[in-house]
């Protein structure tokens, strides 16, 4: 009897296990149309669909690998297509991953250099103030007491790490989930390696050799001509902000920025995390950086464990389509 | 006339294979591009490229003006001028003048002079801040220009002909066998180069592979620009809207059926399509894009609105003509309801006759608060 009980729970569970089945299967089980006991005056769901029969049957395999364009920075033309794998740029959204990993990276970030003195560390005197009875006062023992003005504190802060732990794997997939939701959007935009602002050659001779020696008149110009590109490109304040995110400091692309925050900013690879990822309108990402980052933030895809001898690659991307 | 390259590099000298190797992640390269000659350099930088004169330097600088300095002061302003007068010619960008230093009191040999113990009556010009904002010093045919126009096209008809435009263009070279130059930079000519390029026949066949008929060459000189060659301002590259219009109704609609499936065909055409109408077709769009049609439909999708009010006054015209509702684009508060009824201006007028509040009366409670305190 007990055998039966399983062997019937086991069926079930097969029957409602989607992996087994065909769309078509599971389509031919459930009721034709719904009932419904509401009076309304909506036209009730249809289970048969227009999908043709072919495509209900085969059953829908992902991408492995999505195109990225690559541009060319200051101009914004088009240079060449690429392929990188859906692992790294095609993550399906997951809030509560992204939630974990910007608060652990908030807690990590915090200073906790809160600091008060308690009644043993206040200067001073520990002597009694002035003795138990006979004047009509309240008692009172040392001026350190916590009840007393200029005392200490009874609970007060004390230098501490507020920083949390966090899984490295689940870590990595946040920052790739983080890379993925802004492919998903449109608001990744990759360009050619050794992205920098470039002034117009009349202007950066002058720079070169010293003819505009003020520096206020060189700083006016960087941040003209940046909010001048951002505006072209649609990058700008207008369109949400932008950050930049290169391997290296580029000195106009990160004085620009410097100068003109209301259009974004420009972060070096080692200063970029998932919460910058996430916070302005869009990612402007050199090539090199964008590879250097997934590379940085795949320990979930590439294990460390030999088999075979052989350590399982991860999987491939950046492949050259059109060039 | 000659013409000055306003970006330090062009984008096409950047793109030398041999000095830009890929990021150690990415796989060896399928194919590699040819460096591009000097003349192909030239021509990737084309709306980088100034077609107007500079403007003259403003008056303020070419003026002599001190009469009344010595005469060294004159010679020194004397030669700047010089110096302003010769590159005025190739300038883009004005800078200031360099600084002149005046005598000092003790060397002066004049004895009528006295020297200034104060600053009165001296004009304050501030500092160089602002120098660039004078459209004078940064004349707006300076502005950067990238690769996309300055003026987006939204317009569906546009977008039809500039779609039809460039996958001819795009069909043209393929057929032709200039493969490289089909990923490369294009010339931007005018309309005549246009209405050539539509006049031209696409024939699809069931397979959506299409083929071109017509001058080609022709055409595809046009495309490819020689050294030396003008290029025409973005405004004049496509038809007016009228024009598109005619064009729309009398043109056979079946080159639309074109197959985009071959991955070099599709990113010619979409970078043409950046080029004349500075549309930007995000990644993640282009695996779904198979046909001309959908790539058209991709383009002439209307933008996303950017608030709820835009929304209701694009789609929902039954909700703002409703006879009892009132739509407003913002939220109705009490100064709103106030200045509906002409009473704000009795109660600004009250406020400020006791010099209680500054600004709209719309603010906060918060806010308000302060104000009946008497608090700033």
């Amino acid at each position: 009897m007990a055998g039966k009980g399983a062997r019937g729970l086991t069926e079930a569970l097969r029957s409602l296990t989607l992996s087994t089945q065909s769309c078509g299967q599971v389509s031919s089980r459930l009721p034709s149309t719904f009932s419904r006991s509401m009076a309304t005056e909506a036209t009730l769901p249809r289970a048969t669909s227009n999908l043709t029969t072919t495509s209900m049957t085969t059953p829908w395999r992902p991408s492995p690998s999505v195109p990225v364009t690559v541009y060319d920075f200051q101009s914004y033309e088009p240079q060449r297509l690429e392929e990188w794998s859906s692992k790294h740029l095609h993550l399906p959204m997951r809030r509560d991953i992204l939630h974990l990993a910007v608060i652990f990276e908030g807690d990590n970030t915090r200073q906790g250099s809160a600091n008060s003195k308690t009644r043993y560390e206040v200067h001073g005197s520990h002597k009694k103030l002035y003795r138990q009875k006979g004047l009509g006062r309240a008692r009172v023992g040392s001026k350190q007491s916590p009840l007393r003005r200029g005392g200490g504190k009874t609970f007060g802060p004390k230098p501490r790490d507020f920083g949390t732990g966090m899984n490295r794997k689940v870590y990595d997939l946040a920052w790739r989930t983080a890379l993925s939701y802004r492919y998903r959007r449109g608001e990744l935009v990759v360009c050619e390696d050794g992205m920098e602002l470039e002034l117009p050659q009349e202007i950066a001779a002058m720079v070169e050799q010293g003819q505009l020696r003020d520096q206020a008149l060189v700083d006016g110009f960087k941040a003209k001509w940046a909010r001048q590109v951002l505006d072209g490109h649609e990058w700008g304040r207008a369109h949400g902000r932008s950050t930049f995110i290169t391997t290296e400091w580029r000195e106009n692309l990160f004085d620009a920025m410097d100068l003109v925050p209301n259009y974004g900013m420009a972060l070096d690879i080692e200063d970029v995390d998932i919460k910058d990822l996430l916070t302005t309108g869009r990612l402007v990402v050199e090539r090199e950086a964008l590879a250097e980052m997934i590379q940085r933030h795949q320990s979930d895809l590439c294990s460390k464990v030999f088999i075979n001898g052989v350590r399982p690659s991860p999987p491939e991307t950046g492949k050259v389509i059109v060039e | 006339m000659r013409r000055i390259s306003r970006l330090g590099k062009p984008s096409g000298a950047r793109l030398a294979p041999a000095a830009r190797p890929l990021a150690p992640l990415g796989t060896p390269r399928a194919s590699t591009r040819p460096s591009p000659t000097p003349a192909a350099v030239k021509i990737n930088t084309l709306r980088f490229y100034s077609s107007r004169q500079p403007e003259p330097l403003p008056a303020s600088l070419t003026s002599g003006g001190k009469s009344a300095a010595p005469e060294e002061i004159v010679e020194e302003v004397e030669v700047q001028q010089f110096d302003h007068d010769q590159s005025q010619q190739q300038r883009l960008f004005v800078p200031p003048p360099r600084p002149s230093v005046a005598e000092r009191a003790d060397t002066i040999t004049d004895t009528l002079y006295t020297p200034a113990t104060t600053a009165e009556g001296l004009e304050s010009i501030g500092g160089l801040g602002s120098w660039w904002d004078d459209p004078a010093h940064w004349p707006e045919t300076s502005d950067f220009v990238g690769f996309k126009p300055k003026q987006k096209v939204q317009e569906p008809v546009l977008l039809e002909a500039a779609v039809r435009r460039a996958l001819t263009e795009t069909l043209l070279m393929k057929q032709l066998g200039q493969e490289e130059q089909l990923t490369g930079p294009w010339g931007l000519q005018g309309k005549a180069q246009h209405d050539a390029v539509l006049a031209l026949d696409v024939r699809v066949d069931s397979d959506g592979n299409a083929t071109v008929t017509g001058d080609l060459h022709a055409v595809a000189d046009g495309l490819v620009v020689k050294d030396g060659e003008s290029n025409v301002d973005s405004a004049d590259v496509l038809p007016s809207t009228a024009e598109a219009l005619a064009w729309k109704s009398q043109a056979d609609q079946s080159w639309k059926g074109t197959s985009l499936q071959d991955a070099r065909l599709k990113f010619a055409v979409i970078k043409r399509v950046m080029q004349l109408t500075g549309q930007v077709i995000p990644d993640q769009k282009l695996a779904d894009i198979a046909t001309a049609r959908g790539l058209l439909a991709t383009l002439q999708k209307p933008p996303k609105p950017k608030t709820l009010s835009q929304e209701i006054v694009a789609k929902k015209q039954d909700l703002v003509t409703l006879p009892n509702v009132a739509f407003s684009p913002k939220r109705v508060t009490r100064g709103d309801k106030d200045q509906a009824l002409g009473r704000y201006k009795l109660i600004e007028a009250e406020f400020r006759k006791r010099d209680l509040q500054d600004g709209p009366l719309s603010v906060p409670k918060s806010r308000e608060k302060k104000h009946w305190n008497g608090e700033a």
